[in-house]
């Protein structure tokens, strides 16, 4: 489980520390870019929203760094009024550096401040906040799954009467490839968007629209994602998340942190299907193709804070046999976040008091 | 004592020395891939028969229709012991193999159908016009019920407002190689051919 820092606010100390969005060098589509000159001791405040950390595992957020050529420190992260500095060796080039800091030993935090220990640095931060694997780390697999697939179904048609809010069906100038259950999005164009259910192909709304809109206003056929929990109203078409095997296998591993290390353990894969399914066998190919190259044998999604990656292990297509819809599926295996199992912390001040033997 | 110390390392060294000369003439022997995918198939068959795999629950449609209620699916597991082992041209083997044009008995789906549907899981609409035909097949088989969420009927009758008749997946074939694999079987067959054909 992960909650990224809400309310996020980044103040410089002095204007020479410049900070800005940056949508070119991201983690999760947006990062802060911070670049001080002539900065050195300069900082930038992040606050928000107060967190007690204490009854969590670990800060984590990722950090990018340009190149440099100071050997020694060369910024600092202060949290709750610990200080923890970084060097350059720490960071690779051209790369993002996933960051942990242990925070079960801290209170409630609402700030972190980091801190140029050189005269010029370029600093990208992003996806910052505190994170606990718990008995959920199951679904929270499924639910980060959720978050990434996006399949466009690729159709698009316009409202071909008013709607008023409370309405319960829809007219569209085309009903081309909307089929009986499906999940439509209505856009007026100046920010009013809204979904409803569909469950025929007259357009009848399973709940009343609560939004007029008006003729010519753009309607899209969406393919939502959806794990087993989802209402009695089955889309067509829909991209489903399906468990089909737990595995009960155990491993201990070592998490390193800034100021710590911990010992945890992995609880065993998750056999995991994502299926496409779609009454038109247009569709599902234009959608299976459109997954292969987003996702397919291998991809990258944000898991409790982290980036991880997921890999195919068999894929199927299920063509229509018995009057079944067609179905492309995808089968594959991940391990969840691991377990806390130990937490150790290092020893900063270790005193050792010697005593002579009283003479025999 | 020392003296027989000395002849049992010379019973251990000749006996790896065999073993890895085994070994050698075993990896490469085709056999011994189709002898491996024969132990992993009737492992599969006895693990479904046996319903020990965690399989998904036949669904109610299912049930009625077919009037069974083992996974996977008809005649009581025992369509999986249809699944035979061949071998390649290239000397590997394949476990998981059907016969492409054999009927399920008293369907009109292939087995490798049958196997595929039951691997993906699938969903057949009951609105619409195709779901029409299917309605009126399912209302002469004496399926549907009123509508009474909560009342015994649901478990083996459809309601009459479903949308569609949902089967889950049921990969049984994947579920069971993790844990052949897992176990230790498949290292323990290629040793068994080893020592099979090594005469002990």
């Amino acid at each position: 489980m992960f909650h990224e820092f809400t309310a996020q606010v980044w103040t410089p100390s002095d204007p020479s520390v410049v900070i800005t969005n940056n949508t070119d060098w991201s983690i999760d589509g947006s990062s802060k870019k911070i670049v001080w000159t002539d900065g050195e001791d300069e900082y930038a405040t992040i606050s928000f929203t107060a967190a007690d950390l204490s009854s969590w595992e670990e800060i984590s957020l990722y950090i990018s760094m340009r190149d440099q050529l100071v050997a020694g420190d060369i910024f600092s992260i202060t949290v709750d009024g610990n200080e923890y500095n970084f060097t350059r060796s720490e960071f690779r080039s051209g790369s993002w550096r996933h960051l942990l800091i242990d925070c079960s030993g801290m209170g409630t935090v609402s700030t972190v401040v980091i801190t140029s220990l050189v005269a010029n640095l370029t600093l990208f931060v992003d996806y910052i906040g505190y994170r606990k694997v718990t008995y959920t780390c199951d679904v929270d697999i499924i639910e980060a799954l959720k978050d990434h697939i996006n399949l466009d179904y690729a159709v698009t048609t316009y409202l071909s009467a008013d709607v008023s809010a409370g309405d319960d069906s829809l007219s569209v100038q085309s009903k081309s490839y909307i089929n009986d259950d499906c999940i439509l999005q209505i856009d007026d164009g100046y920010g009013t968007i809204e979904t409803v259910e569909v469950i025929d192909r007259d357009l009848t709304l399973k709940d009343s629209i609560t939004n007029g809109f008006t003729s010519g206003d753009e309607v899209t056929v969406l393919c939502p994602v959806r794990s087993e929990e989802y209402d009695d109203l089955e889309p067509d078409p829909i991209c489903g998340i399906h468990v089909y095997d737990v595995d009960a296998e155990k491993e201990r591993t070592v998490q390193l942190m800034k100021n710590s290390s911990k010992v945890k353990e992995y609880l065993g894969s998750l056999g995991i299907l994502v299926y496409i399914d779609c009454s038109s066998k247009k569709k599902l190919l234009q959608m299976s193709r459109e997954f292969n190259r987003k996702y397919g044998r291998e991809f990258e999604f944000l898991l409790d804070g982290e980036l991880v990656d997921i890999y195919l292990e068999n894929a199927v297509f299920a063509d229509e046999i018995i009057g079944n819809n067609p179905r492309m599926a995808y089968y594959y295996r991940l391990e969840p976040q691991p377990y806390l199992f130990v937490n150790t912390v290092s020893m900063e001040t270790i005193t050792i008091t010697v005593q002579s033997e009283p003479p025999i | 004592m020392i003296k027989s110390e000395l002849v049992d390392n010379g019973n251990e060294f000749d006996t790896l020395t065999k073993d890895i000369k085994l070994l050698g003439v075993s990896i490469s022997d085709p056999k011994m891939q189709l002898y491996r995918a024969k132990k992993f198939r009737d492992y599969t068959v006895h693990r479904v028969e046996k319903n020990t795999l965690s399989l998904k629950r036949i669904t109610r449609a299912t049930k009625v229709i077919d009037g069974k209620n083992h996974p996977p699916e008809w005649n009581k597991g025992s369509i999986t012991s249809k699944m035979s082992s061949r071998q390649n041209k290239d000397g590997s083997a394949e476990a998981g193999f059907f016969n492409g044009s054999e009927l399920v008995p008293g369907k009109n789906i292939t087995v490798t159908q049958a196997m595929i549907l039951q691997h993906t899981g699938y969903r057949i609409p009951l609105t619409g016009e195709k779901g029409a035909r299917v309605r009126k097949w399912l209302a002469w088989k004496g399926v549907f019920s009123e509508l009474s969420p909560n009342s015994a009927w649901r478990k083996t009758k459809i309601a009459r407002n479903e949308g569609w008749i949902i089967v889950r997946p049921r990969p049984f074939m994947f579920i069971s190689a993790r844990l052949y694999s897992a176990s230790g079987l498949d290292e323990k067959a290629a040793v068994e051919y080893m020592r099979k054909k090594g005469g002990e």
